[in-house]
């Protein structure tokens, strides 16, 4: 091994480290046909402290396109923000930008 | 069941003894919703999510234990019930309420999933067949206290 090369393995933990902290990571809200308009709504105004209108706006995206991306976040963000949704018993994922 | 009176931080409602009866039977099924259903990813490998995953699964166990414990405690001892010859009065605090809706929405999305997470059809046709009717029939008494308690946050 030549000096001032880092190993394969470490590098690759480097480069996963820094991606994991940019905002690369879209948290994304599904529809489905047993959480109620209104109840949606409520959870994005209290998970993400949004107005109403903007909460309403991403619920209709939800309901009439079947999914909405709610934030763009670095990993830990995502990971907090998709537990909450969940907690409500939302349907809720994250997902790496292309 | 109605609203009564709302303030900043307190909602009280009206209800038949029937209703009062639904809302304590129906909270005594929670916790309904699997905490290990929940995915955290779809596009995401398994080595990214797999820590993540079980945190979630412990997190929503513990959600639920405490909801469980808040809602034993509220329904016990001092009790939020207040009753006369013709109705009873539930009176909330803005916590209670935000704690009851998302234990009733617990119990209302676990048993859909009970059901195989049907679609919007068919669930209906369930419904016609009359084939898991008390699955159901919680999902809709639920469903009922969910839009009393949205109404009266003002959604």
């Amino acid at each position: 091994m030549k000096s001032g090369t880092l190993p394969d393995k470490e590098i690759d933990e480097k480069s996963r480290s820094k991606e994991r902290l940019e905002p690369g990571y879209l948290v994304i809200c599904w529809d489905d046909p047993v959480n109620l308009m209104s109840y949606v709504t409520h959870v994005f105004q209290v998970v993400f402290g949004w107005a109403r209108q903007k909460a309403e706006y991403h619920m209709l995206q939800v309901h009439n396109n079947g999914k909405s991306v709610l934030t763009r976040e670095s990993f830990e963000r995502a990971e907090h923000y998709v537990h909450q949704l969940q907690k409500y018993g939302l349907q809720a994922t994250m997902e790496k930008e292309e | 069941m109605r609203l009564l009176q709302k303030t900043d931080n307190k909602f009280i409602f009206e209800l038949g003894f029937d209703e009062k009866e639904l809302l304590l039977e129906v909270l005594k099924l929670y916790p309904v919703l699997d905490p290990a259903y929940q995915k955290l990813s779809d596009s995401l490998n398994e080595e990214e999510v797999s820590i993540s995953r079980n945190i979630l699964k412990e997190d929503l166990s513990e959600h639920q234990a405490k909801n469980k414990q808040m809602i034993n405690d509220m329904f016990g001892e001092g009790s939020p019930f207040r009753q006369d010859m013709l109705n009873c009065r539930l009176e909330l605090g803005s916590e209670q309420l935000e704690r009851l809706l998302q234990v009733l929405n617990d119990i209302r999305v676990g048993s859909w999933r009970k059901l195989d997470s049907p679609d919007y059809g068919e669930l209906e046709k369930l419904r016609l067949e009359k084939r898991d009717v008390v699955t159901i029939v919680v999902m809709d008494i639920c469903e009922y206290f969910e839009y009393y308690f949205l109404d009266a946050i003002g959604l």
